[in-house]
């Protein structure tokens, strides 16, 4: 009787053990396409009785290469915040002959006029809407630059507020997770490596395992981000001079640390690359009044005053595409514009050296002032093509990553390590060759060349 | 085959190659080689004769160069991986599950190289 028992026992042991089995492969086949899970995996031993039991369900998640996908997020995240950034700004710059270059070419051809007829009042006229149309153009680039910075400030207080979000709900997890008392935390851990890969998106943050199955994360030079169950939450603080936000741990300003990620690609935008241009921009509206009021300078009006500035005086390059503007005497009458070089009625001299100016090569490395504006130009449009590319590269490697992760997880050790050397040797097999694909495509450049 | 047309060629398997290492698929990579040989071979062919039109040949060789990168560049990304992978393991502190405390000093080593 005792042998029955324990005959029929064991079958409902083993049965169990099927049902068990089944189930967790329809929890995996349901969730073939969830985020962050990983699959699942019977747990079986032997019993008392020798039959099998089930001793549990295990995510098969691999630590290593989570960090991996965690260590690559970061960099594809920055290149495409400062892509998006850039396309903005490069939107920004108008198309090529109706933006800045525009109204330059538009100024020295209303000198251009004043030189073919001095006397002309409309000529003069002419002269003092399209200087002010040529301020007007700086100042409203300048607004937009000031606009990207703004935007992406406000995109940096965001993504603060988001970062302490998920690191809130990690310490709440990691909590959910060491109180458990043994019971099934795979969803959770699914669901923390999940949150973990969106910090990683926003910035660079070092994920450390505990023992006790919690996860403590850091950011910029080891600042706690979360430890255990507690948070320790960002914060952000208007800096002068610009107001713009600084990124505050524990009151360690961390903004200069903070290179990849989304934040770090914002940071980079917001003060580098625009102040960058904003700098260019600046010299240039710089450059064109000194050189225009020194010759204007020198010219007599109309109404025989000299000495009269066109554009009103910078004294520094720093604001100035911001503050160009015509001078008001220069605005409210135009018999001030200067066209002759001694004063004579007929004399064009400082209306025609006014109007060539648009050929002196006045900037740094001897460039024109519509050259300097396209150098701008360029530097913007392959600053936003450099950032779209890198992010293509970037997301080519996340991608790769997280499909060998989920590629290899769940199989065992052997398997794993087989897989991943069949890998590595198909891809040597291929690189072997890369070298004589360089020197073939250098020949074959050199084609081109000769 | 013309230098333009062989480049092309030489871009489409560096482009398979590149294509199989973000899948990643083994088997394609392994397929991949014999086609970027071939296309090596007849690009050599095709430089001896000489070219054209040589803003095409530019152009083509621009492409080529970008394919290459990205081949490099995927291949660097998980030649790494395999390596510390495997490292792993043969040190004993890998058990598929979880790198705990040998992965942490090993991923901040990862980030200071890169």
């Amino acid at each position: 009787m005792s042998g029955l028992f324990t005959m029929l026992t064991s079958t409902s042991r083993a049965l169990d053990a099927q049902r068990a089995g089944l189930a967790v492969a329809g929890q995996n086949i349901a969730n073939l396409n969830t985020d962050g899970y990983a699959r699942r995996t019977l747990q079986l031993g032997d019993d008392q009785l020798g039959s099998v039991q089930v001793l549990g369900i295990q995510a098969r998640r691999d630590a290593l290469l989570d960090a991996r996908v965690r260590h690559e997020l970061p960099a594809e995240a920055r290149e495409g915040a400062m892509a998006d950034a850039l396309s903005v700004v490069e939107a920004s710059l108008g198309a090529a002959g109706v933006s800045i270059d525009g109204r330059l070419t538009a100024f020295f051809d209303a000198f251009a006029a004043l030189a073919a007829d001095p006397t002309s009042t409309v000529a003069r006229d002419t002269v003092v809407a399209q200087g002010k149309q040529l301020a007007g153009a700086f100042a409203d680039m300048s607004a937009r630059f000031d606009a990207s910075q703004r935007e992406a400030d406000s995109s940096i207080r965001g993504g603060v507020s988001e970062l302490n979000a998920l690191a809130a709900r990690v310490s709440a997890l990691n909590d959910a997770i060491t109180t458990a008392n043994g019971s099934n935390v795979s969803a959770l851990v699914d669901e923390r490596t999940l949150v973990l890969e969106q910090m990683s998106g926003i910035a660079d943050v070092q994920v450390m395992s505990r023992t006790d199955g919690a996860v403590d994360v850091a950011i910029g030079p080891g600042q706690p981000l979360v430890v255990g169950g507690r948070t320790f939450a960002l914060e952000v603080t208007d800096a002068p001079p610009d107001g713009f936000a600084h990124v505050m741990a524990n009151g360690v300003d961390l903004t200069a640390t903070l290179e990849r990620g989304r934040l770090g690609g914002l940071i980079a935008v917001r003060d580098s690359a625009v102040p960058g241009y904003r700098a260019a921009l600046d010299d240039l509206a710089y450059g064109i009044t000194q050189q225009v009021n020194a010759v204007h300078q020198a010219g007599y009006g109309m109404n025989g005053t000299t000495g009269q500035a066109f554009f009103t005086p910078l004294t520094a390059a720093a604001g100035a595409a911001a503050a160009m503007a015509v001078d008001p005497a220069v605005a409210a009458d135009s018999a001030r514009v200067a066209a002759s070089q001694g004063g004579t009625a007929g004399d064009n001299l400082t209306a025609r050296a006014l109007a060539d100016l648009r050929n002196a090569r006045g900037m740094a490395n001897q460039t024109t002032f519509a050259e300097a504006w396209g150098q701008t130009v360029y530097r913007v449009g392959s600053d936003a093509a450099s950032a779209r590319a890198q992010q293509k590269s970037r997301h080519d490697i996340v991608t790769q990553v997280q499909r060998l992760r989920d590629q290899v997880s769940g199989v065992s050790l052997d398997e794993e390590a087989g897989s991943m050397l069949k890998f590595q040797r198909a891809y040597e097999a291929n690189a072997r060759y890369f070298t004589a694909v360089d020197d073939l495509l250098d020949t074959l450049l050199n084609m081109v060349r000769s | 085959m013309t230098a333009v047309d062989a480049t092309a060629r030489l871009t489409a398997s560096l482009q398979a190659i590149a294509a199989a290492l973000a899948s990643p698929d083994s088997d394609a990579l392994l397929a991949a080689e014999a086609g970027l040989a071939a296309a090596i071979g007849d690009a050599r062919a095709a430089a001896a004769q000489g070219c054209a039109d040589r803003a095409a040949l530019r152009q083509a060789i621009e492409r080529a160069r970008a394919a290459l990168a990205r081949c490099r560049a995927l291949g660097h990304s998980a030649g790494e991986l395999v390596h510390d992978l495997l490292a792993l393991q043969a040190d004993g502190h890998y058990d598929g599950l979880g790198v705990i405390a040998a992965a942490a000093p090993r991923g901040a080593r990862l980030r200071a190289r890169l």
